[in-house]
């Protein structure tokens, strides 16, 4: 399970323009959003769905818009992580990154709770 | 094509001479309802014209199948692979389109929602606003030139 500490580091990600992370319930546990409680209930809930749909298959979602500020949903262990990107980065460039910054956070949380 | 009849909701498969002035109208062959329902022809109208597209396009070895989504109807138009129950594509159908109708409500100039699973991709658009296409393919979005193909009939009908 990823510290929220370094999970809220996805906020100096190059091409993240807002994020938001809720639990499974809807509750905010960390944003840089414009409007967080709509953000919040459509990451959440369709987090929900998706997971429905894939199970633990699920690897994420992209809503694409017409101003090209997309929004991806992630399942990140026991939240949900919303982002939505700049208009200029790329939605494959943006998915990679989102990816192996979330392998990384993963990576450290395991070290971290390592037993000595 | 798949019809659902209005009382029982149960399946029926419609014949081309049920569907008359926009309309399909058919006696359920489970509970007996005397369906009529506004729905355009499958030869002629909008879905016909998309489910021909579809038995065209659909030979693309990156694409895995297709299926059309009625909100009201549920499944009209199915091209999935045999093991895909309707029950099961009426589930996904409703899922999706509930999530794209969600944030649709907020983001308005939301225009079509990509879901990974496992090495597959399902991607959803809304035809107007009762009618979803669902494709399903491998690993890689669907083609650019059947997307522009598919954009082009969908503008035109």
């Amino acid at each position: 399970m990823p510290d929220i500490k370094n999970l809220k580091k996805i906020e100096t990600l190059e091409g993240v323009e807002q994020y938001i992370v809720t639990d499974h319930d809807g509750s905010i546990i960390a944003k840089k959003a414009n409007t967080p409680d709509t953000m919040a209930r459509i990451v959440c809930l369709c987090g929900k769905s998706f997971h429905a749909i894939g199970k633990s298959n699920f690897k994420h979602a992209v809503f694409s818009r017409k101003n090209k500020k997309n929004l991806f949903v992630f399942p990140v262990g026991k939240y949900y992580l919303g982002v939505i990107k700049q208009k200029e980065i790329e939605n494959f460039i943006m998915i990679d990154a989102i990816v192996n910054f979330l392998t990384e956070i993963m990576k450290k949380d395991r070290k971290t709770r390592r037993p000595i | 094509m798949i019809n659902f009849c209005e009382d029982c909701g149960k399946k029926n498969t419609l014949e081309p001479k049920e569907f008359r002035e926009g309309k399909a109208v058919f006696k359920c062959m489970h509970c007996g309802y005397f369906n009529a329902y506004k729905m355009d022809s499958p030869k002629t109208g909008k879905l016909g014209k998309i489910n021909l597209f579809l038995k065209n396009n659909l030979t693309d070895p990156i694409i895995i199948g297709a299926f059309i989504f009625h909100l009201k109807t549920r499944v009209v138009i199915n091209h999935m692979p045999g093991i895909l129950k309707d029950s099961d594509l009426a589930i996904l159908g409703k899922l999706l389109t509930d999530s794209y109708t969600l944030c649709h409500m907020q983001y308005t100039d939301i225009d079509e929602l990509t879901l990974h699973i496992s090495e597959k991709l399902v991607t959803i658009q809304m035809i107007d606003h009762n009618i979803a296409i669902v494709f399903v393919t491998k690993k890689s979005p669907l083609p650019k030139k059947i997307k522009k193909q598919f954009s082009d009939l969908i503008s035109t009908i």
